[in-house]
C-alpha cells in the first residue's frame, strides 16, 4: 500500500472528480495529493483516511466537498452486540466454522470473524425455525463429539472434528444433514465474502473500469 | 392582514411549477429554468443530492453487515417493493416502504416507487430505445386505442436534443423499427452473443439482435463533463447512485443543471394534493402542497404546470383536483381520466446453455446487454394476439465451486472455482393492450397519511397477453436451439402487473377532446396551462423502456409552453 497516497478507491474517485472539475491530469492530482499528504500514513484505519481525505479538501480551498460516504467508514462492518446464542455455543460455532473452513498458509474462517457473520445474518435474515436449527444443531455437535472422541466438539482434533462433521453432513438424521446444509453455505459465503479473501485470495475489482467481451481462457 | 396575505401570495408565486423530480421533472425543470422562468420544483420525498447522499455507493461487499442480504423484519414488512430485483440492503434507502403510502389493489398490483429528489431515476434500469413510428401508428392501425397525436418525426429531434445531454451508448444499426439516435461509444459483445446475433440474422430476416441502448458515458463528451459527470467505471452497482455520474440521473445531470441557472428553487417533502383551478380566469392558477412533516397546506402559484408525479401519481393528482368546472378530475371532460392504464409485460423469460466458444470469456462487467427489437405484428397483423414484445438477451460465463468436502480440501476448492460453461437468457417486454377496465380511481374512503385519498388499482392482464407469452416462448425457443443452444427452460413467473416498473396512461394523449385528456402538445385539452409528459400521458405502451421518450416529451413540450405563454396563448 503506497504511504503517500490515498488507497485505491478514494484514488481514483478524487482523481476523477478533480479531472472533471478542473481537467487536471492524474500525475498533477497524484503530485497534489504527495504534496498535502506527506507525512500521513494512509492505511486501512479509516479514521486516517477521512483525516487525509478533509485535509485534502481543505488543502483545495474547500472545492472539493467531502461526500457522505467519506464519514461512513467503520473499520469492523459486522458489528455484534448481542448474539442470540449462549456464549457456550457461540465457542462451539467458531470451532464449527474453523473445522469447515481451516487456517493453512492462509487464515482460516474463524479468524475472518465468519462465525460473527453467521450470528448476524441467522439472526437478522432468517426466522425462527432456522435460529432454533442453528442453536439446536451446535448442542447436537457438542453430544456427537462427546460421544466420538470424549470432549466438547472444538476439544477434538482437526481430523476428529473434520471426520464429524463429514459424517454428520452424510447423515440420515434430518437434524444433523439440516444443520450442515444451513451452516456450512453460510461459511462458505462469509469465507468467499470476507474483506481477506476478496481482497488478497480472489481479487475482486470494485472498479474495473472496462468490459471485455472475447479474451481467451487464462491456462 | 390584506397586505400580508398579499406578500404571502407574492412569495409563493413563481413562473412555472414542476411536480416531481424524477426522469421527467427533471427534464421539465431544466428546460424551463434554461428558458429564464423562475421554477418551482416539488418533490414529495426528501432531497438526495448527487454523491454527497448516496451512502452505500463505495461500500464494498463485505461491508455490508448481511452481504447485502435484506433483513427479515424488512422483508416481512415490506412484501411488494421486496419483489423489485434492486431492492437489497445496499439500495433500501431509495425505494418506498410498504406502509408509508397505502394504495388498494382492487387487482394485484404491485406499485414500486421512489419517493426522493431524483425518484427512480436513481434506481432505473437505465435502457434508452427509442420509439419508431409502427409504435405511434399502432393504435390507429390496429383500432385498440385513439390515435395518438404526434408521430416519430414530431419527436425525432427532441429524442436526438436529450440524447446529446444524458449521454447514451450505443450502435447504429439502421432499423427502422427501432430508430438510431445519437450515441456514444457501443458496448462490446461477448463471442456467444455475437454467435447469436450472427445465427439469428442467418435464419430470419427480419429479426435482429442488437446491443442496449443504454444511458451510459461510454465515452463522454464536454456537455458531461460540464454537468460534473465522467465516464462509467462499469461498477454495476448504478442503483446505489454513481458518484462518477457514469449514468444519466435527474441528480447527476439534469436537477443540478436547472439549480445553475439560478431560476430553481427545489422543495422536497412537498406532497402535492390538488391542483388549483380559477373559474374566472378558466385556468389552473397553482397547486395545494402538504408539507411531509409538518403536514400543513401551502398553495403555490404559477402561470404554468407541469405535472411529472410518475404515472399513477399524476393520475392521482388530478383526480384529487375537483372543482365545480371539473368534479371527476382536471381537465376531465372526456371521463377517461384514470383510464386504459397499460403496462409492460415481463412474465416470461428462457434460459439454457451453449457449449461452444469455451476458449474465450469475458474481462470486467458491463451495465448494459443485447436486446432484439420487436418482430412479431410489425408490417402486418400476423398472429393470433395484437403487438408484440421486445426481448433482453445475455450470455455469460461464471465460476463454478466445488462445495463438496470439508476442511482443507473444502478450502482449496473453494479458492481455485472452475470457469463453467456459457449460459445464456432472455427475458420478454410484450406491449399491453390499453382498455377502460384498467384504470386507476379515487378510494372513496381511505385516505394516506396525509388525508388525501388512496388509490385505487385495477389493472390485470388478459388473453393477448397471455398470448403473447406462449409466442415468446416458442419463437424464443426455437431461436435458441436455432443457435445450437442446449438445455432450454421456460419461464413463466405470474408476477403482477407493476413489478415491470413501466406503468403508463390514464391521462392519455389524443387528437379528439372526447376520447383523451391531453393533445399534442402534452396540454391538457381544457386547462392550457397545465402539461402532463411522464408515464401517465402515454396513449400506448410501444415494446420499449420508456423513460427516453418521457425526456423527449418534457424537453418538447416545455418548449412549445414557454411560446405559447409569451404568445399570451397559455
Amino acid at each position: 500500500m503506497g504511504t503517500t497516497r490515498p488507497s485505491g478507491l478514494i484514488r481514483e474517485v478524487l482523481i476523477d472528480r478533480l479531472f472533471v472539475l478542473f481537467g487536471w491530469s492524474d500525475r498533477r492530482i497524484v503530485r497534489i495529493f504527495e504534496k498535502f499528504l506527506l507525512n500521513k500514513k494512509l492505511n486501512a484505519a479509516s479514521v486516517e483516511r477521512r483525516n487525509a481525505l478533509k485535509t485534502l479538501a481543505g488543502a483545495l480551498g474547500g472545492l472539493v466537498a467531502l461526500p457522505g460516504w467519506a464519514t461512513g467508514w467503520t473499520a469492523e462492518s459486522v458489528q455484534l452486540t448481542k448474539s442470540f446464542l449462549p456464549a457456550d455455543q457461540i465457542e462451539t460455532l467458531a470451532a464449527v466454522v474453523d473445522t469447515i473452513i481451516p487456517a493453512t498458509d492462509t487464515p482460516g474462517a474463524k479468524e475472518l470473524n465468519v462465525s460473527q457473520f453467521i450470528q448476524k445474518v441467522v439472526a437478522d435474515c432468517y426466522d425462527k425455525a432456522a435460529q432454533d436449527a442453528l442453536s439446536n444443531g451446535l448442542v447436537l455437535t457438542n453430544d456427537l463429539a462427546q460421544k466420538a472422541y470424549g470432549k466438547p466438539f472444538g476439544g477434538g482434533d482437526a481430523t476428529q472434528r473434520t471426520d464429524l462433521l463429514k459424517q454428520m453432513e452424510q447423515s440420515t438424521e434430518p437434524a444433523q444433514a439440516t444443520f450442515i446444509k444451513l451452516v456450512k453455505p453460510l461459511t462458505i459465503r462469509g469465507y468467499l465474502n470476507s474483506e481477506y479473501v476478496m481482497t488478497n485470495l480472489t481479487h475482486y475489482e470494485f472498479i474495473p473500469g472496462h468490459y471485455h467481451g472475447c479474451v481467451p481462457v487464462k491456462k | 392582514m390584506a397586505n400580508f396575505n398579499i406578500d404571502a401570495q407574492a412569495l409563493n408565486t413563481y413562473d412555472a411549477i414542476v411536480v416531481g423530480s424524477g426522469i421527467s421533472g427533471g427534464w421539465s425543470a431544466k428546460e424551463l429554468t434554461a428558458r429564464g422562468l423562475r421554477t418551482l420544483v416539488l418533490e414529495r420525498g426528501r432531497d438526495v443530492r448527487h454523491i454527497t447522499d448516496y451512502p452505500t455507493t463505495n461500500m464494498q461487499p463485505w461491508e455490508f453487515e448481511h452481504r447485502g442480504q435484506l433483513r427479515k423484519d424488512v422483508k416481512d414488512a415490506n412484501p411488494i417493493i421486496s419483489k423489485c430485483y434492486a431492492f437489497y440492503e445496499g439500495t433500501e434507502q431509495f425505494f418506498v416502504k410498504d406502509a408509508e403510502h397505502p394504495y388498494v389493489q382492487e387487482k394485484p398490483f404491485d406499485w414500486i416507487r421512489g419517493y426522493q429528489v431524483g425518484g427512480k431515476s436513481l434506481m432505473w434500469a437505465r435502457q434508452t430505445q427509442r420509439w419508431s413510428d409502427f409504435d405511434f401508428t399502432g393504435p390507429a392501425r390496429d383500432g385498440f386505442a385513439v390515435d395518438w397525436p404526434i408521430r416519430y418525426a414530431d419527436l425525432a429531434p427532441w429524442y436526438s436534443y436529450v440524447e446529446k445531454f444524458a449521454g447514451i451508448t450505443g450502435n447504429k444499426d439502421g432499423l427502422d423499427v427501432l430508430p438510431d439516435g445519437e450515441f456514444l461509444t457501443p458496448h462490446e459483445w461477448n463471442c456467444v452473443e455475437t454467435h447469436f446475433q450472427k445465427q439469428i440474422a442467418s435464419k430470419y430476416k427480419d429479426r435482429h439482435v442488437i446491443m442496449g441502448r443504454a444511458a451510459h458515458l461510454t465515452s463522454p463528451k464536454q456537455i458531461h463533463y460540464d454537468q460534473g459527470r465522467a465516464q462509467c467505471q462499469h461498477r454495476t452497482i448504478c442503483e446505489r447512485g454513481c458518484p462518477f455520474g457514469g449514468y444519466f440521473s435527474s441528480n447527476s445531470s439534469t436537477i443540478p443543471w436547472a439549480a445553475k441557472t439560478g431560476k430553481m428553487t427545489l422543495r422536497p417533502d412537498s406532497v402535492v394534493h390538488s391542483i388549483i383551478y380559477d373559474e374566472k380566469k378558466g385556468r389552473a392558477t397553482g397547486v395545494r402542497v402538504i408539507d411531509a412533516n409538518t403536514k400543513q397546506m401551502t398553495e403555490y402559484y404559477a402561470r404554468l404546470i407541469f405535472v411529472n408525479a410518475a404515472a399513477l401519481n399524476t393520475n392521482l393528482i388530478l383526480l384529487n383536483s375537483i372543482s365545480s368546472r371539473f368534479p371527476n378530475g382536471l381537465g376531465n371532460d372526456s371521463g377517461t381520466l384514470g383510464k386504459y392504464v397499460a403496462f409492460h409485460n415481463y412474465r416470461a423469460g428462457i434460459s439454457g446453455e451453449y457449449d461452444g466458444n469455451l476458449d474465450m470469456t469475458t474481462d470486467g462487467r458491463r451495465p448494459n446487454s443485447p436486446y432484439i427489437p420487436r418482430f412479431r405484428n410489425v408490417y402486418k397483423q400476423e398472429t393470433g394476439f395484437l403487438r408484440g414484445y421486445a426481448a433482453g438477451f445475455q450470455a455469460g460465463r461464471s465460476s463454478q465451486t466445488d462445495m463438496s468436502g470439508m476442511g482443507a480440501d473444502l478450502k482449496q476448492s473453494l479458492l481455485n472455482p472452475k470457469l463453467g460453461g456459457w449460459h445464456v437468457g432472455s427475458h420478454m417486454m410484450g406491449e399491453t393492450i390499453p382498455k377502460e377496465s384498467n384504470y386507476v380511481a379515487l378510494d372513496q374512503s381511505l385516505k394516506d397519511p396525509y388525508g388525501i385519498p388512496q388509490l385505487k388499482i385495477a389493472i390485470a392482464y388478459d388473453d393477448n397477453d397471455e398470448k403473447m407469452i406462449k409466442d415468446y416462448q416458442e419463437q424464443m425457443t426455437e431461436m435458441f436451439q436455432a443457435a445450437g443452444f442446449t438445455n432450454i427452460r421456460l419461464r413463466d413467473d405470474k408476477r403482477n402487473p407493476g413489478l415491470d416498473i413501466h406503468e403508463m396512461g390514464g391521462v392519455r394523449m389524443g387528437k379528439d377532446p372526447k376520447t383523451s385528456m391531453l393533445n399534442k402538445w402534452n396540454q391538457l385539452h381544457a386547462v392550457k396551462n397545465v402539461f402532463v409528459t411522464d408515464g401517465a400521458s402515454m396513449t400506448s405502451t410501444s415494446t420499449q423502456n420508456p423513460s427516453l421518450t418521457y425526456m423527449a416529451f418534457s424537453a418538447r413540450s416545455v418548449d412549445y409552453a414557454v411560446k405559447a405563454m409569451k404568445k399570451g396563448l397559455v
